[in-house]
């Protein structure tokens, strides 16, 4: 009981850190339109048993902390099947590029940072 | 000659430092091996979490398989560490690690269970590649020579505040479900099946 109760509270401060402190928000099917609607972002596809979905995560958070004028955001793929189906991707970790709501280039698999880098410069 | 097992745990090694540190060897392990990610958010003190590992209590509570035939490497289930080679907490990193892996060659045991604990430390990236490093040349010398292997990390990265729930997991034999993560709880079994 206590453990759960402790799982919760958590999971809402981890909620509320990502709110108020962090980059990278969390993205869902629910707020993906409009988090991508406007001006340049960059979603990160990814799941907790994907390993290298961990070797990159790192990589956006320090292009977030770069890029203040980009807006980035993770989406959990097993939690958020429609939008896998809906961009194709059939591989994680995957990264899309959107611009004013239209996607305009995707990356696939472990990319050096310089890479992803270079593809949020063109789209800037 | 029986063929050679090694379960090497390593503290706070995490995926998110694979592009930062120079790690040939890790990453080269990493792209060529079954892998995964181990999932733990709820036990991230380095004592506890290795006596769920090991099923200790007071005593190792191992399955009959492997524990006549078993080496035991500087297991954090007590300070000094238990094992053919034991550390206090505050053993210069240098040294554990030279000396883990000196006592891993030596070992002539079917299995070997073995832990670095330099790792688990809140230290910045600079201090923590320099371990990475270390580990990785070590990791060559010895990697070889064991038939299968399991290297994993309980936990990810130690940070002053927090510590992040996602471990390594590097095999050389593949798991029935790739697509689920590794419990801590499950990996003696695992390490005992091979």
């Amino acid at each position: 009981m206590d453990s759960d109760l402790e799982k919760i509270k958590k999971a809402k401060l981890n909620e509320i850190m990502n709110e108020l402190g962090n980059r990278v928000k969390v993205i869902k099917e629910s707020n993906f339109g409009s988090f991508v609607s406007e001006g340049v972002s960059v979603i990160d596809f990814w799941a907790v048993w994907c390993a290298p979905c961990h070797i990159l995560s790192p990589l956006i958070e320090d292009l977030a902390d770069k890029y203040k004028n980009v807006k980035f955001g993770k989406v959990n793929g097993d939690e958020n099947m429609r939008l896998l189906y809906e961009y194709n991707i059939t591989g994680l970790p995957t990264i899309l590029f959107f611009k004013n709501g239209i996607l305009a280039d995707r990356s696939v698999g472990v990319v050096p940072e310089s890479v992803l880098e270079e593809k949020i410069k063109w789209l800037l | 000659m029986a063929a050679l097992k090694l379960l090497l745990g390593i503290n706070g090694l995490s995926y998110g430092y694979f592009m930062r540190c120079n790690i040939p060897v890790i990453v080269n392990l990493f792209n060529t091996h079954p892998r995964g990610v181990v999932y733990n958010d709820d036990c991230h003190n380095m004592q506890n979490v290795w006596k769920r590992i090991m099923h200790y209590n007071n005593n190792f509570e191992l399955p009959g398989k492997i524990k006549d035939n078993l080496s035991i490497i500087n297991i954090p289930v007590n300070i000094p560490t238990v094992g053919i080679y034991s550390s206090s907490i505050n053993t210069d990193y240098t040294n554990e690690v030279r000396s883990v892996f000196d006592a891993i060659k030596n070992t002539d045991s079917e299995y070997t269970i073995a832990s670095i604990n330099s790792l688990n430390i809140p230290g910045g990236a600079d201090i923590k590649c320099n371990i990475y490093s270390l580990i990785d040349n070590y990791l060559y010398e010895i990697i070889n020579s064991f038939n299968d292997f399991i290297i994993f990390s309980p936990y990810g990265d130690v940070k002053p505040n927090d510590v992040e729930p996602y471990g390594v997991y590097i095999s050389t034999r593949p798991r029935p479900n790739p697509h689920k993560t590794i419990k801590i709880d499950e990996i003696l079994e695992i390490f005992s099946n091979m």
